[in-house]
């Protein structure tokens, strides 16, 4: 992910507004995106809310930032989200259960009840849990579906594949964010795609 | 020597699975030797030409995973409430002349009042006489002054005149009385 000028943050870090604002401008969209996929099953107000907490964590934090250590701004940013959204599961107890063969089993039906607790969200087909494999999902539903497997990655594994697929992070960065070695990356990355993979193949378009 | 069966796999199908993903990663490609190994092994492995054909499905569906927009006026919001946190980066520049003014290290200030109260006492201390025991009468003729030992309670003194030895200095104590 390419890092906004370093001119902008140390002006933010000077205590220059505008310089902040467009901080919070530039990272929101990747921010809120991998706040939405890291704590999962969450209503529009409360990612909005973690996001927002976690922007002024980091408004505090500015002073200490410093490039002399060889460190992407993005890298600290994302390392700040990390443990943000880790605080928030912690929190929340969210399970994080192992994946199941099937979405048919009790564990599947007590986090729908666990979804269904933490409020609304976006339109969902009720009967989208009751597409049989082999049926052809719409977009939006194999979508979803990715959404469910995902939230049932253990969080070390969830946290490598969000990051490294949905925000392009290097390996190298991705070690640094979750403090770990190249070597742990990659096997967490194995196991969090060969666990999805198993998953959905009843639903994948395979050619 | 019999020829080496075409179809049957140079290495086994675990490494090969575990390298499948990073094949068909475009980020950081596998080195060029390594994905001629992972084709050729495919090429002669059924179950694995299944297993990659599967997660390359997988890799292609990802991006249907879409995540949900902020919505309007959220980076006012936040900027906003950043400007009510109490940090004064953000005040106006009275206000940040004042922080800068007023910060002091701790350590200094702690010194400064410990030393503020020393010369209080010291001052108060000086002044009510700078002895240790009472005395009486004078040194060669010379007046002295005579205070209470007690220097919790702040004495007035009366002056010892001359060689008289009659006079006795005194020491009027405050009463009791509030201050």
């Amino acid at each position: 992910m390419e890092d906004l000028d370093p001119d902008v943050i140390r002006k933010a870090q000077r205590g220059d507004t505008d310089a902040f604002a467009e901080i919070v401008r530039y990272y929101q969209p990747s921010v809120f995106s991998t706040v939405f996929r890291l704590v999962g099953g969450q209503t529009q107000s409360e990612i909005e809310d973690l996001a927002q907490d976690l922007f002024l964590k980091v408004y505090r934090a500015l002073p200490r930032f410093d490039y002399g250590r060889g460190v992407k701004f993005s890298t600290w940013l994302f390392t700040a989200v990390k443990n943000v959204c880790y605080d928030y599961l912690r929190k929340k107890r969210l399970p994080t259960e192992p994946l199941e063969p099937s979405f048919s089993g009790s564990a599947s039906r007590k986090k729908d009840k666990d979804k269904e607790a933490a409020g609304p969200r976006s339109d969902v087909p009720a009967e989208m849990h009751a597409v049989q494999p082999g049926h052809e999902l719409l977009s939006s539903e194999l979508g979803r579906k990715i959404g469910d497997a995902v939230q049932r990655l253990p969080p070390d594994q969830r946290t490598a594949f969000v990051l490294r697929e949905y925000q392009a992070l290097s390996y190298e960065e991705i070690a640094e964010i979750t403090e770990s070695s190249i070597g742990t990356v990659k096997s967490r990355l194995f196991r969090a795609k060969e666990s999805l993979r198993t998953i959905l193949s009843p639903y994948l378009a395979v050619r | 020597m019999e020829p080496k069966d075409p179809l049957t796999p140079d290495e086994p199908c675990g490494p090969v699975r575990e390298d499948a993903f990073e094949y068909l990663d475009d980020a950081e490609p596998l080195p060029a030797s390594r994905r001629l190994e992972i084709r050729r092994h495919l090429d002669a492995c059924p179950l694995c030409e299944s297993h990659f054909r599967s997660a390359a499905a997988l890799q292609a569906a990802l991006p249907l995973w879409e995540a949900p927009r902020a919505s309007a006026g959220f980076v006012e919001r936040v900027v906003e409430a950043a400007g009510r946190d109490a940090s004064p980066r953000f005040a106006g520049p009275l206000r940040r002349l004042a922080a800068r003014r007023l910060s002091v290290p701790l350590p200094i200030a702690a010194a400064a009042a410990v030393l503020l109260c020393a010369a209080i006492a010291a001052s108060l201390f000086f002044s009510a006489g700078g002895r240790t025991s009472p005395s009486h009468g004078s040194s060669g003729g010379i007046p002295t002054l005579a205070y209470s030992a007690d220097v919790a309670a702040p004495a007035v003194l009366t002056f010892v005149s001359g060689p008289d030895p009659s006079v006795v200095s005194r020491v009027l104590r405050p009463s009791s009385a509030k201050r």
